[in-house]
């Protein structure tokens, strides 16, 4: 076995910088600078790789590796015992089962599905930017804009009350900022997240009886109804891990995206200026954001990622930050270029068998709602000093607090 | 598995890997569809040219679960 310095990282996920809030922490940077699989010890007492490269991220993330936190060697941001059985349920299944639960959903997420659902997206930023051109005086471009709409479309997609937005978006934080809280609150907002879309399935018989709806809560309701082997607690678990990842990273991305593009006159220009380069200029965004902190593996079976073998039952650490900006995949890679030619091959959305369900959705609503925005505001700028905005760095999502703005 | 035999490049579809991200309906939907029910990959039709090869590289490339396999003839 090869001996190898294990680095210990203060904080994990480690911080990016007030002045650089879109790069990777400067503390990965040192560590990739030295070694190709930098060896860490996290806060939780685990020792796991580090893979940051892009080759070596796309090779652990497709490897033979689980997702399950139960499994030997996973690697815990917290300490504790591993959270209850499959409580983000196909986020962290493996296999067979990954699939089977996965395909309930992915139906509502196709390329197709997603183009459909367009016109939707585009009424509700409408109404939102003109509000916001309404406003007086600076306004929060993430309470105004960036996280409603995704909140919107995702309880569309759901069939989940509006109304109750501040309920989940409470419960929602509560999950995102986990490794910051510590188990016994991630847990309890996760038992009443699960209760919440319990009483949700359960009123819904109850009123319509057999007569459900287009919407996906009522899909699945029929599809655990007709097959005895599905297990049913699921159901709450599928619609919660949409419900969080299907607002709280896309509301991130709108946000430190419309910041890169507030501080970046020149991209912005290209952005307005040229329609056709305006989705790889998403793409770029998403490339140069990348909010997923970090995607933890267990080994199950030996196997060579970048010449080093990676043993069953150690812990690996995939991060997207870092895999782009890969100088050798990205040229010049701390740039912000619209025209970018290969931009889409990011990994903001993950890869492997895991990789983010609501990716076509993602890109339709940053499409959209940045394109509105920048339309109706093409001289909006952030109301403070980028230094002074507060950002979440220690959750799963990295994200701002807020982020005032003015015309 | 099913395979698809080009001049230049040859297309092998492993639908049972498919994990229906719909990234090879978005770089190259004149070749790649998804099914309507879970979104899995379908190949609408396959008549490449040097562009579509291209494009079919690409969402190669791009396929997160290894369900798309190239090779050039």
């Amino acid at each position: 076995m090869t001996s190898t310095t294990v680095h210990v990282l203060e904080s994990f996920p480690a911080t990016r910088s007030p002045g650089r809030p879109l790069d990777p922490p400067a503390a990965y940077r040192s560590l990739f600078d030295a070694e190709r699989m930098p060896r860490v010890l996290l806060p939780s007492g685990r020792e796991v790789y580090l893979a940051g490269h892009y080759d070596d991220v796309r090779t652990a993330l497709t490897g033979p590796v689980s997702a399950d936190g139960r499994s030997p060697g996973f690697p815990m941001a917290r300490g504790g015992a591993a959270p209850s059985a499959h409580a983000l349920s196909f986020l962290r299944m493996d296999g067979a089962d990954h699939r089977v639960y996965r395909k309930l959903v992915t139906g509502d997420f196709t390329v197709a599905q997603i183009s459909a659902l367009r016109p939707v997206i585009q009424e509700l930023t409408d109404e939102l930017v003109a509000d916001l051109a309404r406003a007086d005086g600076p306004a929060d471009l993430v309470s105004a804009l960036a996280l409603p709409v995704p909140t919107r479309v995702i309880c569309r997609i759901l069939g989940i009350p509006y109304a109750d937005r501040e309920y989940f978006h409470k419960l929602s934080d509560t999950l995102t900022r986990g490794p910051a809280l510590g188990r016994t609150a991630f847990s309890a907002a996760v038992g009443e997240l699960q209760a919440y879309i319990g009483r949700l399935a359960a009123s819904r018989h109850g009123e319509l009886g057999a007569e459900l709806g287009g919407d996906l809560l009522s899909s699945l309701m029929r599809s655990f109804d007709a097959d005895p082997a599905l297990d049913r607690g699921q159901l709450s678990a599928i619609i919660l891990l949409l419900l969080v990842a299907g607002h709280e990273m896309i509301a991130s991305t709108i946000a430190l995206g419309a910041l890169a593009l507030m501080t970046d006159p020149q991209a912005r220009e290209t952005f307005l200026g040229e329609p056709e380069a305006a989705p790889n200029t998403v793409e770029e965004l998403l490339r140069y954001t990348s909010v997923t902190q970090w995607v933890p593996r267990a080994v199950v079976e030996d196997f060579e990622v970048c010449g080093r073998v990676l043993r069953a039952g150690e812990g690996v650490v995939a991060l997207p930050a870092m895999a782009n900006r890969d100088a050798g995949v990205f040229p010049d890679p701390d740039r912000l270029d619209p025209h970018r030619a290969n931009a889409d091959r990011h990994v903001a959305f993950g890869f492997g068998p895991h990789q983010c369900v609501g990716l076509q959705l993602a890109r339709a609503e940053l499409q959209i709602v940045l394109h509105t925005l920048f339309q109706a505001m093409p001289r909006l700028r952030p109301a403070v000093p980028v230094e002074r905005l507060r950002y979440r760095q220690h959750s799963a999502v990295y994200a701002v607090e807020a982020l005032p703005v003015v015309r | 598995m099913d395979e698809y035999r080009g001049r230049a490049l040859s297309l092998v579809v492993v639908a049972e890997a498919c994990i229906s991200s719909g990234e090879c309906a978005r770089i190259a939907p004149q070749v790649f569809g998804q099914q309507a029910g879970d979104g899995t990959v379908t190949v609408r039709s396959f008549e490449p040219d040097e562009q579509v090869d291209e494009l079919i590289r690409r969402a190669v490339a791009a396929c997160p679960s290894n369900a798309l396999r190239c090779f050039e003839d």
